[in-house]
């Protein structure tokens, strides 16, 4: 009995040890570790498509390499813009790096298709600068899906362009391409042509063929019907990118008037004149004309008329002459008795036959004499064929300006005719009176008036700052807003 | 056999007082841990990212270590919908240097602005393998109550100037910030500046203090009168020229704060609810895989005109006609 007492108090004592010692402690548990990962390597043709696992997006583009994948399988999609999504299921093993290549052009199911037409129809299908062979309308099938440029040729007309895509199965019907005319009208814009500015100023023709052209704020261009050459004060000297006109000796000397100086250029050498190297009294050179009998320049500016000869600057202004007003916008010499015909801003033209001999003539229609100088400004003289002179005129303030011309004894003026806005004159070799206007296209001076607006014939633009004529008859246009526009000589 | 008995239950008293002694340490075996933290910000397209490791130190000040544990080299997105945003890391100069010298590196990508309401993922992937993972949802706009909330400063019918909107929820919380703006003129130039205003401005022990606004769950924003004393004597202090002043007005900005950010500022400064007690900072995580919070906000302000009567008295011009 005693030692079984004795048995179980030691017992007692053993358990109590290592009970006693019992103890808890917490912790938060372990970290597992990256498992024995495996990788994906994603490639795909055409690159760049977007890579996506079990419908994840991974940010990630074709190609590259998918890190840290855990061994089992992965659905993985690849999304490319115009293409059909494609899915595949891969097994990640541990520790391997799988691949996948997918070549979406070999793939018939990933073709598309364009259905092309034009008007007019019959158009010759350029794809990408290379002929299909194919003509409007037509469908072009098993196409790579993608952006594609198209031209569409045809006879007499402008080539009609189209950017469009094609999307994995299906066919795009494109818009109907309408193909521009050119039999009469060509239209030289900066979306069909290298012309570098829809908005044009001036207009002039250098032996029968050559065109310069005045800008807004584009520089000066010249085309030869083949080149567009660009001048600009980046890559010339010509000192400001505005060109208000163009004035061609007899030596093809171009006189260029800009809104920083007067350039002149012989198709090698540039000369700028400005306020602080010449006489001008002003960098607005809006206008000039040479009398070649006696080699007189005669330059127009927004702050008066000024000659040039042998290396002398006379400026003439309101102050020493008789001058109506100092911003000269048009200018005409009459060689038989070396008269200027000085146009200004609001004050009529000047019969200019000396500084001490000018008559004022005014331009305008009124009952009320101050309305009219006020108003109409005088935007170009030329003279004719019989002597006459001829002069463009547009109203200010009010569109009541129209044309004239002098007939030896007055100004006969023509209210609103073709316009009340008219901005250039041109004179062809049958001494047709050609005008350009502001707001209604063209017109020649006949009886009627034959005009030519975008409302009854393919002009596309009213808006007219200029007009000259080539050698062949063909009428020449700087139009503010549609490029320069030729109206042929048929 | 008596004395067999004593023995017995003196050993057991010695033994089981002497038998369990021990040293008791704190420390277990060091592991490396590692700390995600991003705030997205529903007002800009800026967002930033830290990742750390945590570190050991002999004894137990853990200001002792001076090595920035900041983590480079991760791959760090977000998912917002279906687009991918990735982080770059960078760094900026220290301001305070007193730990570490290096300068102060993050992780950030400045084309990410998401929308409210938008669920958002982010994911980090060490150079080990190791991810990291957090969740978001960016917080709902709320409606401001504009009919019991004061639109001019001062409050023409409360001694305090106060702002109410309506709560999404019951434990989202807010920081209220109220912005007064003011042309200051300076060597001739008319220069725009802003002060924020503080909640309250009293004496505490005998001293002036000012308490700003701090996050809470409630639905209002109070700035005493005595506040909007303080910052509009303080625009000038200094200064005799008062008329160099003009008052513009003020802005009430409103950071609605999503749930994981509620809970973060939940744990720190109170109770989310009457079963959740109070955790240590270090504690809140809502990371898987290591430690951090991934959390969002959105900003929605509110303007308030300040009285000209209110703007003269201090010798200030108001822009209120």
């Amino acid at each position: 009995m005693k030692r079984s007492i004795i048995y179980i108090t030691l017992c007692g004592i053993i358990l109590l040890f290592i009970s006693s010692c019992e103890q808890q402690i917490s912790t938060s548990p372990d970290e597992p570790d990256p498992t024995n990962s495996g990788k994906l390597f994603v490639d795909s043709k055409p690159l760049g498509a977007r890579i996506f696992i079990n419908g994840k997006n991974t940010g990630q583009l074709t190609p590259d390499t998918i890190a840290w994948l855990d061994p089992t399988d992965y659905r993985v999609t690849l999304k490319l813009n115009l293409f059909k999504d494609t899915s595949v299921t891969v097994k990640i093993d541990e520790h391997s790096v799988k691949s996948i290549y997918l070549d979406y052009t070999t793939n018939p199911n990933m073709k598309g298709a364009l259905y092309l037409t034009s008007h007019p129809t019959s158009a010759l299908i350029f794809l990408n600068d290379s002929s299909t062979g194919k003509y409007t309308p037509a469908t072009l099938e098993k196409l790579t899906p993608g952006y594609y440029n198209l031209r569409f040729k045809y006879p007499g007309y402008w080539d009609g362009k189209l950017t469009t895509t094609v999307k994995s199965g299906f066919t795009n019907y494109a818009q109907q391409v309408i193909l521009k005319d050119t039999l009469t009208w060509i239209h030289y814009k900066t979306e069909n042509c290298d012309i570098p500015s829809d908005y044009l100023n001036y207009i002039e023709i250098e032996k029968g063929y050559i065109k310069w052209i005045g800008t807004s704020e584009e520089g000066l261009i010249r085309f030869d019907d083949k080149t567009w050459t660009v001048f600009t004060v980046d890559n010339s000297p010509l000192p400001g990118n505005k060109v208000n006109f163009i004035y061609i000796d007899h030596n093809n000397t171009k006189w260029i008037g800009t809104d920083a100086g007067l350039a002149l250029f012989d198709d090698v050498n540039w000369t700028i004149y400005n306020t602080s190297n010449s006489g001008l009294p002003s960098n607005e050179v809006t206008c000039a004309a040479i009398n070649t009998q006696n080699n007189e320049t005669w330059i127009g500016t927004d702050k008066g008329l000024v000659r040039y000869n042998n290396g002398e600057w006379q400026v003439y202004t309101t102050s020493n002459t008789r001058l109506p007003y100092n911003s000269i916008t048009s200018l005409a010499i009459d060689e038989r008795d070396n008269t200027k015909w000085v146009g200004t801003i609001g004050a009529g033209v000047a019969q200019f036959q000396s500084a001490n001999r000018m008559t004022i003539r005014p331009v305008f229609r009124f009952t009320v004499p101050e309305e009219g100088p006020k108003n109409n400004s005088v935007q170009s003289i030329k003279i004719d064929q019989n002597g006459l002179i001829w002069f463009a005129v547009t109203g200010l303030y009010l569109p009541n300006g129209g044309s004239g011309y002098f007939n030896g004894i007055k100004i006969l003026f023509f209210e609103k005719e073709p316009s009340g806005s008219v901005s250039s004159l041109a004179i062809d070799a049958q001494n047709r009176k050609w005008f350009g206007t502001y707001d209604a296209g063209i017109a020649y001076y006949t009886k009627p008036w034959l005009k030519y607006t975008t409302a009854n014939s393919k002009l596309e633009n009213n808006r007219i700052f200029s007009i000259a004529i080539d050698g062949v008859g063909n009428r020449w246009m700087a139009s503010y807003g549609n490029g320069l526009i030729k109206f042929k000589n048929l | 056999m008596r004395n067999i008995f004593i023995f017995i239950v003196l050993s057991i008293v010695i033994l089981t007082n002497i038998g369990c002694e021990e040293d008791f340490s704190p420390r277990t075996t060091y592991k490396e841990r590692y700390i995600l933290n991003c705030i997205i910000r529903g007002d800009t397209s800026l967002q930033t990212a830290t990742l750390a490791h945590t570190y050991n130190v002999e004894g137990y000040d853990p200001y002792v270590n001076t090595e920035d544990p900041f983590i480079g080299g991760a791959d760090i997105r977000i998912w917002h919908k279906d687009d991918v945003y990735f982080f770059h890391d960078s760094t900026i100069d220290r301001t305070d240097t007193s730990r570490y010298n290096a300068p102060m590196k993050f992780y950030y990508n400045n084309n990410f602005k998401p929308g409210t309401d938008d669920p958002i993922e982010i994911r980090a992937v060490l150079l080990s393998g190791k991810i990291l993972l957090g969740f978001s949802k960016l917080p709902k706009p709320v409606k401001f109550d504009l009919i019991n909330s004061d639109k001019r400063i001062p409050s023409q019918e409360n001694p305090d100037f106060r702002f109410i909107w309506q709560s999404n929820t019951s434990i989202t919380w807010y920081l209220a910030r109220l912005q007064l703006y003011y042309y200051k003129i300076e060597n001739g130039v008319q220069v725009r500046k802003s002060i924020e205003v503080p909640a309250k401005y009293d004496l505490e022990n005998g001293v002036w203090t000012t308490v700003y606004p701090k996050p809470s769950r409630t639905n209002r924003a109070l700035f005493s009168n005595a506040a909007l004393d303080y910052v509009m004597n303080k625009i000038s202090e200094g200064d005799l020229n008062k008329s160099d002043y003009t008052i513009l007005g003020a802005v009430l900005e409103l950071l609605i704060f999503d749930e994981n950010l509620s809970k973060y500022y939940s744990s720190l400064n109170g109770f989310l609810d009457d079963y959740t007690i109070r955790v240590d900072q270090a504690d809140y995580t809502n990371i898987e895989g290591g430690f951090g919070i991934f959390a969002s906000y959105i900003k929605q302000q509110s303007g308030a005109g300040v009285e000209p009567e209110y703007v003269q008295s201090f010798g200030y011009k108001s822009n209120i006609p």
